[in-house]
């Protein structure tokens, strides 16, 4: 008596929860492991600093980028050297180097092009030189020639990015890059306040106005080296 | 466009006795000699400041007696703005000595626009 009371029970428990097995049975997915071995370098040259030496009398500058994939980060690195001559009622100018290095995320891992949008972070590090040379009038003591240097200035800052890649013929790509930059560090200068921050750019914003943000955009022309194939990864079905 | 000068202004009150005329025999700079128009009768003096020092000492000549004012500076070159001319920011103005009867610092940095008086000098 009693057992067939507990099989009419157990019966009961199955068929009521039977649709929740099979519920849970279709909810299971394949967890697929993510790939962190590197699959390419990108290599990049930047071509609005090429555009700018070639229009902008008063600038020279070099810049380029390398980075390395790892699942849907990258990890980047950026480089360049800058000159500037602005040769005015006064001759101000400027040499250095900067340096950013940080972390994107691909917000399209799944593009069958291998096209990428991504958000990114930099820390970035410039080190220069600064001279400025003008004529005062003074009632007093005549015209002097005044001439004002800084020597090994460092400054530091962090950037914001949103980054397009596009493929446009095999292995090469276009990119462009718009970026906030943010957090500017400048160590004590020697003799007067730089005007301009290579990597950076203006650091007035006029008279004693310290430029406390700053916005860029940049483009790339970009060599792609794959050495190892990797997968697409499959869009998730909802 | 500058908003910058490259001299302090000094104003003097005569203390007790408004309607006294103050006039120097020569105002000598220290390091540069004596002062252009030193002679006139003064209500404002100009007080140039040195590019290359922290520090200007003037000497005020009268018939009887020798006033003395040494001011500290900061000098600050910049580019105004890219457009403009570059100029010398004189700022965090003070008197390390002075022999007048009073002295009041109004305005601490050389300014056209917002500071037209650097001192007030009582005597």
């Amino acid at each position: 008596m009693s057992l067939s009371i507990l099989k009419s029970i157990y019966n009961i428990l199955f068929l009521t929860l039977l649709p929740f097995i099979g519920m849970s049975q279709i909810a299971d997915t394949v967890r697929i492991k993510p790939d962190w071995n590197p699959s390419r370098l990108h290599v990049g040259i930047e071509g609005s600093r090429l555009i700018g030496t070639a229009i902008k009398g008063y600038k020279r500058s070099l810049g380029g980028m390398v980075d390395l994939d790892f699942h849907r980060f990258l990890l980047a690195f950026e480089g360049g050297a800058e000159e500037i001559n602005r040769l005015k009622t006064y001759e101000y100018t400027n040499q250095g180097t900067f340096f950013k290095w940080g972390l994107d995320y691909n917000l399209i891992p799944h593009n069958k092009y291998r096209n990428m949008v991504s958000l990114g972070l930099r820390y970035a590090k410039s080190r220069f030189s600064d001279q400025l040379t003008f004529a005062e009038e003074n009632p007093w003591f005549g015209t002097q020639t005044l001439q004002f240097s800084n020597k090994d200035v460092s400054a530091h800052w962090t950037e914001i990015l949103l980054r397009l890649n596009v493929h446009v013929w095999k292995n090469v790509l276009l990119g462009a890059v718009l970026r906030i930059e943010l957090m500017k560090n400048v160590s004590a200068p020697d003799q007067f306040i730089p005007f301009d921050i290579p990597g950076w750019g203006r650091n007035w914003k006029s008279g004693t106005d310290d430029k406390t943000a700053n916005m860029g955009f940049s483009y790339y022309l970009i060599y792609n080296f794959s050495f190892r194939k990797k997968e697409i990864p499959l869009k998730k079905i909802k | 466009m500058d908003p910058y000068g490259n001299y302090a202004v000094a104003t003097f009150d005569v203390l007790n006795d408004e309607v006294q005329i103050i006039a120097f025999d020569s105002i000598i700079l220290e390091g540069f000699g004596r002062l252009p128009g030193d002679q006139d009768t003064l209500i404002g003096l100009l007080l140039p400041l040195p590019v290359e020092n922290t520090e200007a000492v003037f000497h005020y000549y009268t018939d009887s007696s020798l006033y003395s004012l040494a001011i500290t500076y900061k000098v600050q070159p910049l580019i105004y703005a890219l457009s403009c001319e570059a100029a010398i920011r004189f700022y965090d103005l003070d008197t390390s000595y002075h022999s007048f009867d009073s002295l009041v610092i109004v305005g601490s940095e050389v300014h056209f626009d917002y500071v037209p008086i650097n001192f007030e000098i009582y005597l």
